[in-house]
């Protein structure tokens, strides 16, 4: 084995759980396109249109606002779960912080200001402005791209219900309208619901099961009481 | 990045019904409602999305030039205004209301002689598909 080769195999695995995941993404958001054109295609044969290729289904509003109305609500997700556990908290949970820590912390804890250490990241030692965003920065991201998605959803998803409409005959609507329409609003809170669900089932199953090795969970020997345990 | 181009493609596909296809399609109505005011009504039926053709020819037990031309389709005028969302058209002319969809071939009409309804339901139309 070379240096070189042992570094390259270092930095797969150093990274695995990124590049494995986003490839996995990859390969399924394809397959969710494939198939999401076939079922397109269904609908225009049933009406005689001409069917499309799976070229124009990736540029369509139909696939986008399928994509879109997942992502938001994941993003969503994490949002609320960065933030949502700041001071939220599940007794013997390693999803929670230990009981007493609910609350942003103090400076000291989280090594920031005259806390920061020296290998801390250049704006966690700062006490401006710098040191508020960076402090949130990471729930802001994901509520950023919540937001993004959501206005990405909103746009493709009115395209995509104006060409059902005529489809059927019937005018076009507004975005505004599109807005508070029924398809707009089942197609966010049916995605909502699902993330909350799994949000408040790991936080409490995460309590009496284990996964060893996997530090979503507390160590297999560990009490049910234990809070703030990572395996 | 990638949920950019996501954004990105979502909005194309919401508001990129582009000038082309804009003018594709009221190019096509304003031919289909030219044949019919010439009484061409061969040309006109080449104009029909194949479901909507043979639709009429079914209805009418009659090949399509002569049953399009015993329908009481009203005669278009001018353009008022054209929606294009994917590859479906409303086309608002002067006179008539004719919906249309984007083929290989180019686009076809696919209801004709059509009037809003009250409320959200669909135009009652004098000639369309299944």
């Amino acid at each position: 084995m070379t240096a070189e080769g042992s570094r390259e195999r270092g930095f797969w695995r150093s990274n695995s759980l990124t590049l494995s995941f986003g490839a996995a993404f990859l390969v399924v958001l394809g397959a969710q396109a494939v198939s999401g054109r076939a079922e397109f295609n269904e609908q225009l044969a049933v009406q005689g249109l001409q069917q499309i290729g799976l070229g124009d289904y990736l540029m369509s509003s139909d696939f986008a606002v399928d994509v879109t109305e997942n992502w938001q609500s994941e993003f969503l997700q994490f949002f609320l779960y960065i933030f949502g556990t700041v001071y939220l908290l599940q007794r013997g949970s390693p999803e929670s912080k230990e009981l007493h820590k609910a609350g942003t912390e103090s400076e000291r804890d989280q090594h920031m200001g005259d806390h920061a250490r020296p290998d801390s990241p250049r704006w966690a030692a700062t006490k401006d402005w710098r040191q508020a965003v960076y402090s949130r920065s990471l729930g802001l991201v994901m509520a950023v791209f919540f937001l993004l998605s959501w206005l990405a959803q909103s746009v493709s998803g009115a395209a995509a219900f104006n060409e059902l409409r005529l489809r059927q005959l019937q005018a076009p609507v507004s975005w505004a309208s599109y807005l508070a329409s029924a398809d707009f609003w089942n197609r966010s809170l049916q995605n909502w619901q699902s993330e909350l669900l799994a949000v408040a089932s790991m936080a409490i199953l995460s309590v009496y099961l284990r996964q060893r090795g996997s530090p979503e969970s507390k160590p297999v020997g560990a009490s049910h009481g234990a809070t703030g345990v990572e395996g | 990045m990638l949920l950019g181009a996501v954004a990105v493609v979502a909005a194309l596909s919401a508001c990129g019904a582009s000038q082309a296809r804009r003018d594709g399609a009221t190019e096509a109505g304003r031919f289909f409602e030219e044949s019919l005011g010439s009484g061409n009504f061969r040309v006109a039926c080449e104009l029909l999305a194949p479901e909507s053709r043979d639709q009429l020819e079914e209805e009418e037990k009659k090949p399509c030039a002569q049953a399009l031309a015993s329908q009481d389709l009203p005669r278009g005028g001018g353009v008022r205004s054209v929606d294009v969302h994917g590859r479906q058209a409303l086309l608002r002319l002067h006179g008539d209301t004719l919906f249309l969809s984007q083929f290989d071939e180019g686009w076809r009409v696919t209801a004709a002689g059509c009037a809003p309804e009250p409320g959200d339901t669909p135009y009652s139309c004098v000639l369309k598909g299944a």
